[in-house]
């Protein structure tokens, strides 16, 4: 997965993600955002696989931002990965924003 | 705060790893897979292909590790090495300059063996013995398959994490081409990968070069996908077949959520093969 066009305003950091996300290592780019007060979005409107170790990636991220007390949450979700994270019991779980 | 899925909150699901070449040469690696038996390491380098003095660095790193026979693994929460016999190691370019190492952990004393233990405290369902679980809605399906016209697909491939990505990528090309849905071919392909990387994982011979053989066949009925690896580990998945994925753990579960039905055998030292079949007609997943 590559991630492109980060913006940062008022409170909130937008990334925008694209390609697929299969591993943990995916999403390790997030270790480095330790602003506090600030909510992260990451913008899924350019990923177009999830695989199970990324669903993991997912939930792990969350965990981690949530134990710093940080706020991560996801937006423009494309809807058949949507409905896997349904099924898979994490949509109550993460921050989905639509 | 919400309740953390139980799919996935494992406090022993992610281990950062060192992984030590000889005295002088040191790589931290993240791995979502240790057991007793054995460890599939992630090097994170995240190099841009595009700079060449970095691919030059790089590159020398995978010749070194691919040089050394053995390597020691060490748990970031443990003081202690573990020995790892490797079995395979690749350059993950579909991530850039990542290296992908699985290994078996070679035989080490009873006390060391002892504090792997203790960092791998739960069994895992490969240390149980097998229970081969027939289907007979699949059953069912096989023999509509054979009333019906339909495309038999064979795919023979060495076990490797690329082949693992090329070949979940043609097996949703397969079904795309045979206008099954978006939503099942996404399904099929989840399904796919995860079967496919436990072949890759798990399916290694003592001895040989691990194989792992596809078999597909679709018809109007639904798609039927069978895999077989190399090893034929003793496998119980009974865990997996619980009604609420909530309670369950491990990716079989997705197999167990998504397909219609599901079964696997084993031929003890030979293969295990996990059937699984999709119907045509999208039907609702109870979880």
């Amino acid at each position: 997965m590559k991630y492109k066009d980060i913006s940062s305003h008022d409170d909130v950091i937008e990334i925008l993600c694209v390609g697929s996300i299969e591993n943990s290592n995916d999403l390790a780019f997030l270790d480095t955002i330790t602003e506090k007060n600030k909510e992260t979005i990451l913008d899924f409107s350019g990923v177009n696989y999830i695989n199970s170790c990324g669903f993991g990636a997912l939930v792990e991220s969350h965990l981690l931002f949530e134990k710093h007390q940080l706020k991560l949450s996801f937006r423009n979700i494309e809807s058949t990965i949507r409905k896997a994270i349904g099924y898979l019991g994490a949509e109550e779980l993460l921050n989905l924003l639509d | 705060m919400n309740s953390p899925n139980q799919l996935y909150h494992r406090p022993d699901f992610v281990r950062e790893v060192f992984v030590f070449l000889n005295e002088n040469e040191k790589l931290i690696g993240f791995t979502r897979d240790i057991s007793r038996q054995s460890a599939s390491i992630f090097i994170k380098l995240n190099a841009p292909i595009e700079d060449k003095s970095a691919s030059v660095f790089y590159d020398y790193k995978l010749k070194l590790i691919n040089e050394v026979i053995q390597v020691s693994v060490k748990p970031w929460e443990s003081q202690e090495h573990f020995p790892l016999k490797i079995n395979q190691v690749e350059l993950s370019w579909q991530k850039g300059y990542d290296i992908f190492i699985t290994g078996e952990f070679l035989p080490m004393s009873a006390p060391l063996s002892k504090k792997l233990e203790d960092i791998c405290p739960s069994p895992t369902v490969r240390e149980i013995p097998f229970s081969n679980y027939k289907s007979s809605k699949l059953e069912t399906f096989k023999q509509e398959l054979s009333e019906s016209i339909s495309e038999s697909i064979n795919i023979e491939v060495q076990s490797s994490y690329s082949n693992v990505c090329a070949t979940r990528d043609y097996i949703a090309s397969i079904s795309s081409r045979h206008k099954f849905t978006d939503e099942i071919t996404y399904y099929i392909k989840l399904m796919a990968d995860e079967l496919l990387m436990n072949a890759f994982l798990y399916g290694t011979p003592k001895q040989g070069i691990p194989t792992t053989k596809v078999h597909i066949e679709i018809s109007r009925h639904g798609f039927l996908f069978e895999i077989s690896d190399s090893a034929g580990r003793p496998f119980n998945d009974e865990p997996y077949r619980k009604k609420s994925l909530k309670n369950n753990s491990g990716g079989l579960a997705i197999i167990n959520a998504f397909s219609e039905d599901w079964e696997v055998s084993t031929e003890p030292e030979v293969s295990t093969k996990v059937s699984f079949f999709m119907n045509r007609i999208e039907e609702s997943h109870e979880v």
